[in-house]
């Protein structure tokens, strides 16, 4: 139990600093996106001269921002799932179930991992449409998202192990960012 | 059946490509005795575009796919020479040229740039001609575009295209288009007639078409080289017949289904301006500029374009000889 | 039998595996059993070419608005505005409650996004004004369906996106369903009220109290002006209003109300990056979950099923809102609109329903899905935010739900409702 203690511990040091670098990038690209589409609307309908290329950066934008917080989103239990068995079901079999369903999605985002890589090396046979880059470039974003979506899934399965067969107590949920504003 | 193929086609089942496909369909499965099926994906189920579909076909999930030339512009830009204006100058030019060794040179490339995943089976039609339509006002010269916003694709050469005659190209969803014309978000575009009247573009307002058919509407039909490889050769040429009947299903389901969307543009209001040969020229003149582009900027541009010219020039000499035979 | 992935798919879903996983995980599994590798690709590769997509790119913008909006002020701006129209009736804050979402709807895509901004300051003071917490927050839930029924909208987007018709038309014609709702709603609040002797919220507003209150929101207000008034008037594109709508918040925050500092952006913009990244994924996998169905042939074995139901449109419209209230309530809607709208949508326009008609039968439909439980996005936001348990909730939430099934079946029967816009417009 203290190795894994010790194991899930350094995985959750790393993630904390791989997502916050991931989110840290990902709001300077939902301002790009923005600033694309703005670029977009003035060039057509002030000047009178479309272009052909912020549709297609802002899309790249887009799959960057998702692949570079969607470790979070799954993180802070962004992705929505019915409760409704668990909330039956005496704890430690709850537990037991919500492990099993953890490695399941674990084995899937191995194989979208896998699958990822093997997009991303593709790419560099396909260039973007109105730029000059092998699509390959916007293309790295999904390794990056399945990747990291890997490591919490990790994470979350150590976790769900200690608890089963450990004290779940010992085993809290990770600390949440302050996202928060000062709000009027 | 020993093989199960699964052909797909982006469009819908009032499409060009769905009668090819039906003819394809008919003609493997009953020629194979059975050894051969073929399965239809019409529309975007499987995959909803020339990359992403491209991209399935060299996975090897998806047998067969037709694309436009500008639906490959991003894997194999060369293939953007079918676009190039007013190179083709009629039907009979146009099917000679891909009926022969033109399509046969382009297998050899795409093969070449999908690491032997992408085999070129035919080049049909899907829709005729492409001409330039609008809402402003007829154009009979290339001055009359100046200023119009046209709708194109996010593709290279039908963007300098625009430019090159004077007007403003806009990247517009094709979802979007309709609302568009009818706020003025665009001002026209560059569509066959019957993908104007199928989405009943006259009423929001499209009603000036000039009949300057500036690209034949090329439709380029893929297979997955190994899946085809795979079969025996007695099936690999029942297929390749298969293509050859599709082929011809194409060259003439779009002259059939024409003649009543250009029923339909006129009783709903719509002007069709017939370009004198002088206004031809004009536009053809007016158009220069994308030769150079596409001679300089796509890989082996140059190549493509003689190869093109050439093989229009020998249909053009083939057809005249048969003229000559047949008219008196 | 490919089909089965349908089961796995339920099972896991049921079994509390996030919708996410489910979608992939059944195809996945039966793909591979079925000796179909190939199209384990295509199912990843349909994620990507899912979220890759311009129209889709409205959804992270409108959130952005939603929550710049949402960010001090101008929430606050226009419950104060709902609170001077009718806040001194009987049943006053709870009125104000569905006004405000109706307000707070053309500013925001989005249910969840107006469950918690309005629930965090409405069931707090609800509850200061003597009503029960579940009370308050079944009525937060159930108005916030409203936000994605008025435009802009999340869900629309994506059933345009999904079916390849206009987000325009959609938009114009969900306008007076979503008014609808939010006076159905009203409705049984009076009813509610004068049984239970709901409180007034306060005395009524003098006119410079009201003129005030008007001015404080009346730029605010001005978004959705902004948004319709540029998509129809041909301006831009939805995705293009959708940026413009960020603009105008950030404007109107940063520099006009003031209620945002610079220094507040990025924990803002990376809120709604996380809460825009989870619904991309979702949508992708919706995609490749799609992508397998056809595979299945489900979709024919579907329509034809249906048809064989019953050929009038009528009954048929009937029974596929049943379906659909069902789907709603184990399903998000953007998914539910994803897989199921390229099987149903076809087979009402070949019965000559319109593409629009249809397209807000089904939005609306799965949107009041939303708040039913065991699936209801917003049931689980109204819970965090006021802290009832979910299943109360829902029990609260009952009278309401009725008043909202009756609006769809307004919508289903009486085409006029939705199309009488959109026809005004020459969109449909
Ligand atoms: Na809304
Ligand atoms: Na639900």
């Amino acid at each position: 139990m203290a190795t894994l203690k010790r194991l899930l511990h350094g995985l959750e040091t790393f993630n904390t600093y791989m997502l916050a670098a991931g989110r840290s990038i990902a709001w300077v690209l939902v301002l790009l996106m923005v600033s694309c589409i703005l670029v977009q609307v003035f060039f057509r309908y002030v000047l009178n001269d479309a272009l052909p290329w912020p549709e297609e950066a802002a899309r790249a934008f887009m799959i960057w921002m998702m692949g570079l917080v969607a470790g979070s989103g799954y993180r802070w239990g962004s992705f929505v799932a019915i409760d409704l068995v668990n909330d039956y079901l005496p704890s430690l079999i709850g537990r037991i179930l919500k492990l099993l369903l953890l490695i399941l999605a674990m084995v899937v985002l191995m194989q979208l991992f896998v699958l990822a890589i093997e997009f991303f090396q593709r790419g560099f046979r396909t260039r973007a449409a109105s730029f000059h880059l092998p699509r390959a470039w916007i293309y790295l974003a999904m390794p990056v998202c399945f990747g990291s979506m890997l490591m919490v899934n990790i994470e979350l399965v150590l976790r769900e192990f200690g608890r089963v067969f450990g004290n779940p107590d010992d085993f809290p949920d990770p600390v949440k960012p302050e996202l928060n504003t000062s709000a009027e | 059946a020993d093989y199960k193929l699964r052909a797909v086609a982006n469009s819908n089942e009032n499409d060009e490509d769905y009668d090819g496909l039906v003819v394809f369909k008919d003609f493997v499965e009953s020629r194979s005795n059975g050894k051969v099926e073929v399965e239809l994906f019409i529309g975007t189920q499987l995959c909803a575009n020339g990359t992403e579909c491209l991209q399935a076909v060299e996975d090897g999930s998806v047998d067969i796919y037709i694309s436009t030339a500008g639906g490959a512009a991003n894997m194999y830009p060369y293939v953007q020479v079918l676009d190039l204006p007013y190179v083709l100058s009629d039907d009979r030019i146009a099917e000679t040229v891909l009926s022969g060794d033109f399509t046969r040179e382009m297998r050899k490339a795409i093969l070449k740039d999908s690491d032997d995943k992408i085999r070129l089976m035919t080049i049909g039609n899907t829709g005729g001609w492409r001409n330039f339509a609008n809402t402003k006002r007829v154009v009979k010269t290339p001055a009359d575009m100046k200023g119009l916003k046209i709708r194109t694709v996010v593709a290279d050469l039908p963007q300098e295209l625009v430019k090159a005659l004077g007007a403003s190209p806009t990247p517009i969803p094709w979802p979007e288009l309709f609302t568009s014309f009818q706020t003025g978000v665009v001002e026209g575009s560059k569509n066959g007639i019957t993908d104007i009247m199928g989405m009943k573009f006259p009423e929001a307002g499209l009603k000036n078409v000039t009949l300057d058919g500036h690209a034949y509407m090329s439709a380029l039909w893929y297979m997955s080289n190994e899946n085809f490889l795979k079969m025996d050769e007695e099936t690999r040429k029942v297929i390749v017949d298969g293509f050859d009947a599709l082929q011809q299903a194409t060259f003439a389901s779009p002259k059939r289904k024409s003649i009543k969307a250009y029923a339909d543009f006129k009783k709903a209001g719509g002007n069709l301006y017939v370009p004198t040969p002088a206004d031809k020229a004009a536009f053809k003149a007016a158009a220069q500029p994308v030769y150079t582009w596409f001679k300089k900027s796509v890989k082996d541009g140059e190549k493509w374009y003689a190869l093109l010219s050439s093989e229009a020039a020998k249909a053009e000499k083939e057809v005249a000889a048969a003229h000559a035979a047949d008219i008196n | 039998m490919l089909i089965f992935f349908l089961v796995i798919f339920l099972v896991l879903l049921l079994l509390g595996m996030p919708v996410f996983f489910a979608m992939l995980t059944g195809p996945g599994i039966m793909l591979y059993v079925e000796g179909m590798e190939r199209d384990i690709p295509l199912l990843f590769r349909n994620i990507y070419n899912g979220i890759d997509s311009f129209p889709l790119m409205a959804i992270p913008f409108f959130m952005l608005a939603g929550e710049l909006m949402n960010q001090g002020g101008i929430t606050m701006r226009l419950v104060t505005f709902a609170q001077s129209l009718i806040g001194h009736v009987r049943g006053g804050l709870a009125h104000v409650n569905i006004l405000s979402s109706m307000l707070f709807a053309g500013l925001s895509g989005s249910a969840v996004a107006d469950t918690s901004a309005l629930g965090s300051m409405l069931i707090p003071a609800m509850e200061k004004n003597g009503y029960s917490r579940k009370f308050a927050a079944a009525i937060t839930a159930a108005s916030s369906v409203i936000g994605p029924i008025i435009p802009p909208s999340g869900i629309m987007i994506i059933y345009a996106y999904t079916m390849e018709i206009s987000v325009a038309a959609l938009f114009a014609a969900g306008v007076i369903p979503g008014i609808l709702v939010g006076l159905g709603l009203m409705g049984m609040t009076s009813i509610l009220a004068k049984k239970h002797n709901f409180p007034p919220a306060g005395p009524k507003f003098t006119l410079r109290e009201k003129g005030l209150a008007t001015r404080k929101a009346i730029l605010p207000l001005l978004t959705p002006v902004i948004i319709l008034g540029g998509i129809l008037s041909g301006v831009f594109t939805p995705t293009e209003a959708s940026a413009i709508a960020v603009a105008y918040a950030l404007f109107l925050s940063l520099f006009i109300l003031r209620s945002v500092k610079v220094t507040d952006l990025p924990a803002i913009f990376t809120r709604s990056a996380i809460s825009s990244s989870v619904v991309l994924l979702l949508v992708g996998a919706a995609i490749a979950f799609k992508s397998v169905v056809s595979l299945s042939h489900a979709a024919e074995f579907m329509a034809d099923w249906t048809l064989s139901l019953s050929d009038n449109a009528l009954i048929l419209l009937f029974l596929i809102n049943i379906l659909l209230f069902i789907v709603g309530m184990f399903l998000d809607a953007g998914p539910a609109i994803i897989i199921l709208g390229p099987i149903l949508a076809p087979i009402f326009i070949q019965l000559g329903i319109d593409p629009v008609h249809f397209a807000t039968i089904m939005s609306v439909n799965l949107t009041v899905g939303l708040a039913t439980p065991p699936m209801g996005l917003v049931l689980f936001v109204a819970s965090s935010v006021s802290g009832e348990k979910v299943q109360t909730i829902a029990r609260a939430i009952l009278p309401f739900l009725f008043v909202e099934i009756i609006v769809i079946f307004m919508i289903t029967f009486i085409p006029a409702i939705s199309m009488t816009i959109p026809r005004l417009l020459g969109l449909a």
